[in-house]
């Protein structure tokens, strides 16, 4: 597919592609620039790409909200998702590794139909029930609810990873006197590192992006970042600077994060599909 | 892989291994399952939040006979399977030309431009809606372009439009998805082994005959999951119909999902908002769930 192609032809590549690449930027690059604009500069079109930037909006939007608690919120939501998941997939995915029979490693492909489930078929029953015991409104409820849906899906990833691991590790750990509990957490944890950490990114990134269960399960206390911005752009006059401000505070953490864990993200996003 | 070598073996009465996966059957069980069931059971009751769930107030499946009449249900159905059909040839027609032109490049450039291609995927599916709006906001950049080649408003209505809105809807979709193929795909286009390209070459066969007939089928699989985990995904999510359109113009861009959340959350009408959230869960189940858990099946069988 690399072979050589007529200038034209190639030409006719690179303009496809910047075509491409500027429209994946350019929503991006336009929030964060507005976020960054005083009251006139965000109407002007096409917008400007030379301004005198200023922290109004900020200043503004933490003034009026309560914004450092809606963060403190989605980072409280994610990182326990992410810790709860991690461990009771690599547990699972562990324990599935150690039953012999063929039939219970089959059954792991069950798990899958779980990422089939709709969020809305476990919402709604789901907030029936937590509230007759009072939890709605918690920060609980949104970890619960986020645990239980990504948890089949990881568990079924870690599974895979897992059996690549040569059963010859586990024979020499046995004969070094390993307990199968060390063996887990001495062998298998350093080894399968790299699928730990694809895990987690994505289950980060879920949870932290997640708008549906956050809103269903908070209340004015407990919003996560996301509710925070679908509950203040619906009510607020259209300005755009203010509700750029919002969007960057709450997907800038988590496209640093994205970018610095890449690798696991793509490895995570490729395993399920390309090695099967 | 061999079982048999595995030196830690089970032994009867064994109960580590169990052990290991409780935490997790338990969690999937009385978070997913028992609700699901709990759900369905809800459904056939007539029953609002605070309301009691007696046998007094159990109707059977007439909560299902009255969705069939809905016209409102049957309009979230049909957007339903247009969104997500819609989303997912989108997705597989412009990954893939993306997915090849990256993979032309020098592996140095690729690498960065890599990272600006995957942004979208990170950013959260409300913001992308939040951006959408600003982007097809009437005084907005997509409207000064089109005015530019001479479409004015009144011939294309972007998200009030009760024709367009839901195309919008699909459009912010591929804006977050495609990332994803991306990924997936040049993950795939590595896997194939370049002599064959070479091979190809030499027989003097043309890049899009090259591509037809050596990576397209080669792919095959690969595209099959990425139709089956991307379908599923989209029939799922609401949030950038929620964030763009909020299911209006006059229903026109309404999912089955979306209606079942405005039904429980705005109406407060719980059993038919989880008849309705059935419905989804079974169009989920029978498109790209089943199918899904089988390829896999077989998959695995094979290897």
């Amino acid at each position: 597919m690399k072979q050589k192609v007529k200038w034209y032809f190639t030409i006719f590549e690179r303009a496809l592609l910047i075509i491409f690449l500027f429209a994946a930027v350019f929503p991006i690059w336009l929030i964060i620039t507005n976020s960054l604009k005083s009251g006139v500069d965000t109407f002007k079109i096409p917008p400007s790409v030379f301004f005198k930037p200023v922290l109004n909006n900020y200043q503004q939007l933490f003034k009026t909200t309560n914004f450092e608690n809606y963060f403190k919120n989605s980072i409280v939501v994610a990182s326990f998702t992410t810790v709860i998941v991690v461990m009771c997939g690599t547990f699972a995915a562990y324990g599935i590794r150690l039953f012999k029979s063929k039939k219970v490693a089959k059954l792991s492909n069950i798990l899958l139909v779980g990422r089939a489930v709709p969020y809305i078929t476990i919402l709604i029953p789901l907030y029936i029930m937590l509230n007759k015991i009072g939890l709605t409104g918690s920060l609980l409820a949104v970890i619960i609810a986020h645990s239980t849906s990504t948890l089949p899906f990881n568990t079924w990833l870690i599974s895979g990873f897992m059996s690549d691991v040569p059963g010859e590790l586990f024979e020499s750990a046995t004969i070094d006197g390993c307990t199968r509990m060390q063996t887990l957490f001495r062998i298998i944890f350093p080894t399968l590192k790299p699928a730990i950490a694809s895990s987690a990114i994505l289950v980060l990134q879920f949870s932290w992006n997640e708008l549906i269960y956050a809103m269903g399960f908070t209340n004015m206390k407990t919003y996560t970042m996301t509710v925070a911005v679908a509950r203040y752009t619906g009510g607020m006059v259209v300005n755009w600077g203010t509700i750029g401000a919002i969007a960057c505070l709450s997907s800038i953490p988590i496209i640093a994060v994205g970018f610095f864990a890449q690798k696991y993200l793509i490895s995570g996003m490729t395993a399920g599909a390309v090695k099967g | 892989m061999d079982r048999k070598s595995f030196g830690l073996s089970m032994e009867k009465g064994d109960l580590l291994p169990t052990i290991l996966i409780l935490p997790t059957l338990l969690i999937v069980l009385c978070f997913t399952i028992i609700p699901m069931f709990y759900g369905i059971y809800v459904s056939l009751h007539e029953y609002r939040l605070g309301g009691s769930l007696s046998s007094e107030n159990l109707v059977g499946i007439s909560n299902y006979v009255n969705a069939f009449k809905d016209s409102t249900t049957k309009k979230a159905i049909v957007n339903t399977v247009i969104f997500a059909v819609g989303c997912v040839a989108g997705d597989l027609v412009f990954g893939t030309i993306i997915s090849v032109l990256l993979y032309r490049l020098k592996e140095g450039v690729q690498h960065i431009l890599r990272p600006f291609m995957i942004m979208p995927l990170l950013v959260a599916p409300i913001v992308t809606s939040l951006m959408w709006t600003s982007l097809l906001d009437v005084n907005g950049v997509i409207y000064w372009a089109l005015g530019k080649i001479g479409i004015t408003y009144a011939q294309f209505k972007g998200v009030s439009g009760t024709s367009t809105a839901l195309f919008c809807c699909i459009t912010a979709h591929w804006w977050t998805n495609i990332p994803f193929v991306v990924i997936v795909l040049s993950a795939g286009l590595l896997c194939i082994s370049e002599d064959l390209y070479e091979a190809a070459y030499c027989d003097g066969v043309g890049l899009m005959k090259t591509f037809w007939y050596i990576t397209l089928p080669l792919l095959k699989s690969v595209y099959m999951t990425i139709i089956l985990i991307s379908g599923v995904d989209t029939i799922k999510s609401m949030d950038v119909v929620f964030g763009l359109t909020k299911g209006g113009p006059n229903n026109s861009s309404m999912t089955l999902n979306l209606y079942s959340y405005l039904q429980a959350f705005e109406s407060g009408n719980m059993s038919y908002a989880m008849t309705l959230s059935v419905l989804t869960l079974i169009l989920a189940l029978v498109c790209f769930g089943i199918p899904f858990v089988r390829y896999n099946n077989r998959k695995r069988n094979q290897s």
